[in-house]
C-alpha cells in the first residue's frame, strides 16, 4: 500500500506510528514536497491483518530473528526456559527483538485480554479501575439522554465528562482534533449532551474501531 | 521506497530470498497430501523418513499441520526442545537422524490448541490463514535443516493447504498423494490431485493408497478391506503417477503411538516392506531422468 500526495503526485513518506489505542494504529504519513499530511488509522482487525502478513511498517530496524513471527504471535506457546518440555527458545515479547514500532506495538495490543484493555491504559470507552469509580448518580446525558435525539445539536450545548476528556488525551496527539469531532458528531445525532466514556465506547463501535 | 518509508516489498523479497536460501541445500522437497483427512498422511511420512534415512539418505521431517500436528509424536521427540542457534532453530533428532519440526514443540500442553495473539478473536479469519502461512514459511525458512536429501512435507487436510505450500514451494521433488480405496476418498483426493497438477505439474504427482488391504493375525488369509475403486485406476486416468499401496494393520497405528516408525520396529512384516517400497518408489520418482 502506498500513499500518493495528489497535488505533488509523489509517494508520501511514513512520518511516525502511534499506538495502539484498543488494536488501532494511528499511521502518520507527510508529503516531502509539499508537506502535506495524512493518517491513516487501523482498526483492529486491520493491525491484525498486516501484523499476520510479518511485515513492519516503519521498516525493520534490525535483523530478522530466527521464528520471531511464530514466537511472538503464539497465545499457546510453552514459555522459554520454563519445565523439562520448553523450547529453548528465547521468547519474543510484545516489544518484539526487531525493534520495530509497529509490530512491538501490535504485538502489545495483541498480548492485552478481551480486546484490548492495557494497564493504565483502558479502551476508549471502558472503566478504568485506576480511576475515581463512576458517580452512581451520573448527570444528565448518562448513559442514553432522557431528552431523546436531539438532531444537529451544536457542538457549544456539548460537554465532555472528565473521565471522557482523559481518555480523548490517550489518543495520539495528532488526531484528536478529529477524533473529538468525530465523537461530538456522532453525541448530538444520537441526542447525547454529555460524553461519557460509555458514549466514547458506543462511537467508537458505530466507526469500526 | 515506494511504500512510505516501510519497505514491504523489499521485506517480502528478503523473505523469499531467506526461504529460497534454505530450501537451496535440500536435493528432493516433498509433499504428502491428500486433502481428506484421516487418511494415514503422518503415518506415512513418519515411516518414509525412517525409511529413507535406513536406506542412507538424510531425511527430514516438517509437519505443516499446524492445528493437528502429529509427527513428533509418531517419531517419539514430543518432550524434546527446540534449540535456538545461530544458523536458525535447531530441531530434535529422532532415531535414526531424522530431523523433526513440529508445532507441536511449541505449544505448551497437550490440551493447548493453536491460537493466536491477537487483540479479539471475533473476524480472525480475516488474518489467520496469513498467519498461517506466515508461520509455515518460517518453519521452512528458520530451521536449521543443514543439507538434506528428502524433505519430506506432511500437509493438513483440506485442499487449500496445498495451495499455501505451493505460494512458499512452486517447485518440488514430489507431491504425494494419499488416498483409501473408496469413493468418498477419492472424490477429495481427485481435487487434490487436480490442484496439485496445476501448481507443481502432473510429472510430480504420485498417489499412493493406504488401507489397502487387511491380513488376517491369525491365519494371514489376505482380504481387501474397503470394496471401493482402485486407486492406481484412479491415478492412471488423471496423468499421474502410482507409487504403491499399505496394508490396514493395527502394528501400524500402535507403533506410531508408540513413537517408533513401523518400518524401523516390524521390518518382517507386510505392512513394513509395503512401506519401504513406497520409499523406493519415490526415490526413483525424484531421481529420473527428466
Ligand atoms: N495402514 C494403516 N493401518 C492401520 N492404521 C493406520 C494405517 N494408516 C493409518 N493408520 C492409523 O490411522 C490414524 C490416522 O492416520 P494419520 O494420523 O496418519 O492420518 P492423517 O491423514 O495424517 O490424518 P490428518 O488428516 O488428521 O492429518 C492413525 O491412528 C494411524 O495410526
Ligand atoms: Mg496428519
Amino acid at each position: 500500500m502506498r500513499f500518493l500526495c495528489v497535488t505533488c503526485n509523489e509517494a508520501m513518506k511514513l512520518e511516525r506510528v502511534e499506538g495502539p489505542e484498543d488494536g488501532s494504529l494511528s499511521v502518520l504519513f507527510a508529503c516531502a514536497a509539499c508537506g502535506n499530511r495524512v493518517a491513516m488509522l487501523t482498526n483492529p482487525w486491520e493491525t491484525q491483518l498486516v501484523r499476520a502478513l510479518d511485515v513492519r511498517i516503519g521498516g525493520r530496524s534490525s535483523p530478522v530473528e530466527p521464528m520471531e513471527f511464530v514466537r511472538s504471535m503464539l497465545a499457546s506457546g510453552r514459555e522459554a526456559g520454563g519445565g523439562g518440555a520448553s523450547p529453548s527458545l528465547p521468547a519474543t515479547g510484545p516489544a518484539s527483538p526487531s525493534g520495530c514500532p509497529f509490530s512491538a506495538m501490535a504485538n502489545l495490543a495483541a498480548e492485552t485480554p478481551g480486546a484490548i484493555r492495557q494497564p493504565g491504559h483502558p479502551a476508549i470507552g471502558e472503566s478504568d479501575a485506576s480511576e475515581p469509580a463512576p458517580d452512581p448518580h451520573p448527570a444528565i446525558g448518562e448513559p442514553r439522554a432522557p431528552s431523546g435525539p436531539v438532531a444537529g445539536v451544536p457542538n457549544s450545548q456539548l460537554a465532555w465528562s472528565p473521565d471522557a476528556e482523559r481518555r480523548l488525551e490517550r489518543v495520539p496527539e495528532f488526531i484528536r482534533p478529529m477524533i473529538r469531532q468525530s465523537i461530538e458528531h456522532f453525541a448530538a445525532e444520537h441526542g447525547y449532551r454529555l460524553i461519557t466514556p460509555e458514549v466514547m465506547a458506543e462511537a467508537r463501535g458505530a466507526f469500526g474501531m | 521506497m515506494g511504500d512510505a518509508g516501510s519497505g514491504v516489498a523489499s521485506q517480502l523479497q528478503d523473505q523469499t530470498l531467506r526461504l529460497h536460501g534454505r530450501m537451496a541445500a535440500i536435493r528432493h522437497k516433498v509433499a504428502i497430501l491428500s486433502g481428506k483427512g484421516g487418511v494415514g498422511k503422518s503415518t506415512l511420512t513418519s515411516n518414509l523418513a525412517a525409511a529413507l534415512a535406513e536406506g542412507g539418505a538424510r531425511a527430514a521431517v516438517l509437519d505443516a499441520d499446524l492445528h493437528g500436528p502429529a509427527l513428533a509424536k509418531m517419531l517419539g521427540v514430543r518432550g524434546a526442545a527446540l534449540r535456538f542457534g545461530p544458523d536458525g532453530v535447531e530441531p530434535p533428532e529422532a532415531p535414526p537422524g531424522i530431523k523433526v519440526l513440529s508445532m507441536d514443540q511449541l505449544l505448551r500442553r497437550d490440551e493447548a490448541p493453536l491460537r493466536w495473539k491477537a487483540p479479539t478473536s471475533e473476524g480472525d479469519f480475516v488474518w489467520r490463514a496469513s498467519a498461517e502461512a506466515a508461520a509455515l514459511r518460517e518453519f521452512l525458512s528458520d530451521t536449521h535443516w543443514g543439507a538434506l536429501d528428502f524433505l519430506l512435507i506432511d500437509l493438513a487436510p483440506g485442499t487449500d493447504k496445498i495451495s499455501t505450500l505451493a505460494s512458499l514451494l512452486p517447485k518440488i521433488g514430489a507431491a504425494i498423494v494419499v488416498t483409501l480405496p473408496t469413493e468418498v476418498s477419492q472424490l477429495t483426493v481427485r481435487k487434490s490431485i487436480t490442484l496439485a497438477t496445476e501448481l507443481w505439474g502432473a510429472s510430480v504427482v504420485g498417489v499412493v493408497e493406504n488401507m489397502a488391504g487387511y491380513r488376517c493375525g491369525r491365519c494371514g488369509h489376505e482380504e481387501r478391506l474397503f470394496q471401493g475403486p482402485d486407486s492406481a485406476a484412479m491415478a492412471r486416468e488423471m496423468g499421474v503417477s502410482f507409487l504403491g499401496r499399505i496394508p490396514f494393520d493395527p502394528g501400524l497405528a500402535e507403533a506410531a503411538d508408540r513413537g517408533a516408525p513401523y518400518v524401523r520396529q516390524a521390518r518382517e512384516t507386510p505392512c513394513a516392506a509395503a512401506l519401504r517400497a513406497v520409499a523406493a518408489a519415490l526415490r526413483s520418482f525424484v531421481e529420473r531422468p527428466a
